[in-house]
């Protein structure tokens, strides 16, 4: 369970999260959605410890991530996340990508850790290009290495941002049918996207952000079907 | 012009000279290992260390550019002594290039640092890596592609810092030569041998570093 | 502080020896960094020339004088003249051999710099009507110094701390100078200090300057 209590969090003078109050269940899909800049990303990299909080709290599975006391990269084993941009390693092959944390940090065996990441890279239809560079690989693949690379480690949750706004409309396809097949599997994730249709589809519930603060939260139909802010009538209508 | 060239001399001493062109080498090759060992955690903490890291580190790379490597040299030579220390030639030497070795790649990484992309570092923290891992698994090893060809010219400077090291009577390739022309007084003829010798080393340097280059995208066989 | 700190025998009058090695490093700089600005800038006009065999035999000569320590150019040099039969002094050799090495460099910087200049505000300035001379003079010259300063100025800190290498032939810059003493009163650390500060004076506010410089062509604000 992920527990986000009160939380804030200012860049300077610039208060980006104003007080977030979100409970993820065991099992749940959410999807967070809302316009650009209201602090989705924000939340995302707060929830694993890659961004620092002003104040509240965040709990995952009773651990609190801000405690002096919690070992940050223990944690963030449990937490997988892909990131809106793509990351991968320029400097090793898609395969070493997927074991390269495998085995530095969880000390896996070379040969556990390969199979380990060719069942991944099945999973996320990357299999052929397992000794390619990523700088040979198109958009959607790389963030589909991304997400290989993120469920080798066996997280119990899955944090995506926008894993999909930066693909082409054919790419975007192959990348939610990952998602699609990981949400049927019961993986726990929280979903920032830009695609209402495919939130509509996977998603438990919804949480629609609007400037740094949760304006708006509830099952998908109610979401999508019957907005009650004008805000989220008007960004529904928009996203289309 | 009655000068009498007598390169046979030289010819005859060219076993010493291959010893000593051998140690420069030698020393060149070891300052550089140790030097960019020493580089990355002072690049790093110049680059984003906080107070008293990033003014020890800052201060080790300023004093490391802007005196006179002999300076340096003279340092640990001669000015250890003060605190009792005294070190032979070669160590004094191999002690100061480090030194300076150290600061000058932590300048050229610290800008290699700046064109790894921040999203690196966080792909990496994400995976569980501490900052430690995450340098030197997922960092360093692109800042080193980055800025390949400026660790080569390091590496010729270093070579050519060694021959300050005759000065304190190390029997490096300069020092073999001067060692020589004391005895001989054929300073012309032994100093173009070395040279030739300094450019030769340097150009396999060259060399090895072109071909060893990492290329953009590679692709494994 | 060590207890014979003033029984080691550092005398007054060293200080003043030591002065006049750091004026003599001064002089050395000024001498062998004019020569190598004005050698470098000419090489580096050459080598922009559309004469391929002299680039060629440029880029070949500086390169080497890069693969060269620079204790064996100046040795070379010194004793090289001398067997060619010109009786010249250590000052003498040691700026045309700091000059000729900084001159291979500085070169690379005119012709780098030269490069820079966007290729349409030449063709620009030749399809105002400028000759070759005058694009050069108004356009590549202006544009080009603003670009190579930086990387100019770094050569020449380079000069400065390169001095303590003209030791060699007999020169007697600070460097040497505080050796002599050092020699005599087996005091290392105190003199040696007192010299690495004065090339770090020189140097660090010099090398702030042109990283600041540099900075800002790149577009980033003086911070
Ligand atoms: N490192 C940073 N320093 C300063 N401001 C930042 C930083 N990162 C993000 N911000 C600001 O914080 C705000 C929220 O950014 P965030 O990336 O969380 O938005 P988002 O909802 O993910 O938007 P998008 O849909 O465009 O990805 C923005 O105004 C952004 O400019
Ligand atoms: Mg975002």
């Amino acid at each position: 369970m992920i527990e986000i209590k009160q939380v804030r969090k200012s860049y300077g003078s610039l208060e980006v999260l104003k007080g977030i109050d979100l409970t993820i269940d065991k099992g749940e899909v959410v999807a967070m959605i809302g316009p650009s800049g209201s602090g989705k990303s924000t939340l995302l990299q707060c929830i694993n410890g890659l961004e620092t909080i002003s104040s509240g709290e965040i709990i995952v599975d009773g651990v609190s991530v801000f405690d002096k006391a919690t070992n940050l990269n223990h944690l963030r084993r449990k937490l997988g996340i892909v990131f809106q941009s793509y990351n991968a390693f320029p400097h090793m092959t898609v395969r070493r990508n997927v074991t390269l944390a495998l085995t530095k940090v969880l000390g896996v065996s070379r040969d556990q850790a390969n199979a380990i990441a060719e069942t991944q890279l099945q999973r996320v239809g990357l299999l052929a290009k397992a000794d390619v560079y990523p700088t040979a690989l198109s958009g959607g693949q790389q963030q589909r290495l991304g997400i290989a690379r993120a469920l080798a480690m066996g997280p119990s949750y899955m944090l995506f941002d926008e894993v999909t706004s930066a693909l082409d409309p054919e790419l975007v396809a192959e990348v939610l049918a990952t998602l699609r097949q990981l949400s049927a599997e019961g993986m726990t994730m929280i979903l920032v996207t830009h695609e209402m249709q495919f939130a509509r589809e996977v998603a438990d519930r919804v949480v629609f952000f609007h400037e740094g603060v949760i304006a708006e939260s509830g099952p998908p139909e109610q979401i999508f079907g019957n907005p009650k802010s004008e805000r989220l009538r008007a960004f529904v209508s928009r996203a289309g | 012009m009655s000068y009498n060239f007598q390169f046979g001399i030289v010819l005859d001493a060219l076993p010493d000279l291959m010893q000593g062109a051998a140690l420069s080498l030698s020393i060149a090759i070891v300052t550089m290992a140790v030097g960019i060992v020493l580089a990355m955690p002072l690049a790093v903490g110049s680059w984003n260390g906080k107070g008293l890291v990033t003014f020890l580190s800052r201060s080790w790379i300023e004093l490391a550019r802007n005196t006179p490597c002999l300076a340096q040299i003279y340092f640990f030579f001669y000015g250890l002594g003060a605190f009792g220390i005294f070190l032979s030639p070669w160590l004094a030497v191999g002690i100061a290039l480090c030194f300076n070795n150290a600061g000058y790649l932590a300048e050229i990484f610290r800008g290699g640092l700046k064109g790894v992309n921040a999203n690196q570092m966080k792909g990496a923290r994400s995976l569980g890596f501490g900052p430690v891992g995450a340098y030197r698994y997922v960092v360093f090893p692109q800042v080193f592609t980055n800025t390949f060809s400026s660790i080569g010219n390091q590496f010729i400077w270093a070579l050519l810092n060694t021959s300050l090291g005759a000065l304190i009577g190390l029997y490096d390739l300069s020092g073999v030569a001067m060692d020589y022309q004391s005895r001989t007084f054929k300073t012309f003829e032994f100093f173009l041998a070395i040279a030739v010798i300094y450019f030769i080393l340097a150009k396999l340097v060259l060399f090895l570093a072109n071909r060893f280059k990492p290329g953009g995208a590679r692709h494994a066989a | 502080m060590p207890p014979d700190m003033f029984a080691s025998g550092i005398a007054p009058q060293d200080y003043w020896l030591m002065a006049e090695g750091a004026w003599r490093t001064i002089l050395m700089t000024l001498s062998a960094g004019v020569l190598a600005t004005l050698l470098g800038v000419a090489l580096g006009l050459l080598k922009l020339m559309p004469w391929r065999g002299l680039r060629h035999l440029l880029d070949t000569v500086t390169d080497s004088l890069r693969c060269v320590p620079l204790l064996v150019q100046v040795t070379l040099i010194y004793s090289g003249l001398a067997v060619l039969g010109f009786r010249i002094g250590a000052f003498t050799a040691g700026m045309v051999a700091l000059g000729l090495f900084a001159a291979g460099y500085i070169s690379e910087v005119v012709r780098e710099a030269a490069q820079a200049v966007p290729g349409n505000l030449r063709r620009a300035a030749r399809g105002l009507g400028m000759t070759r001379f005058q694009e050069y003079w108004y356009v590549v010259l202006p544009l080009g110094i603003r670009q190579g300063f930086p990387s100019w100025l770094g050569i020449i800190l380079g000069i400065v701390k390169d001095t303590s290498v003209v030791a060699v032939i007999g020169y007697v810059e600070l460097l040497r100078a505080t050796q002599n003493i050092i020699t005599r009163t087996q005091d290392p650390l105190p003199l040696l200090s007192l010299a690495a500060v004065f090339y770090f004076l020189i140097c660090f506010p010099l090398s702030m300057l042109g990283r600041r410089l540099e900075h800002m062509m790149n577009g980033g604000a003086v911070r």
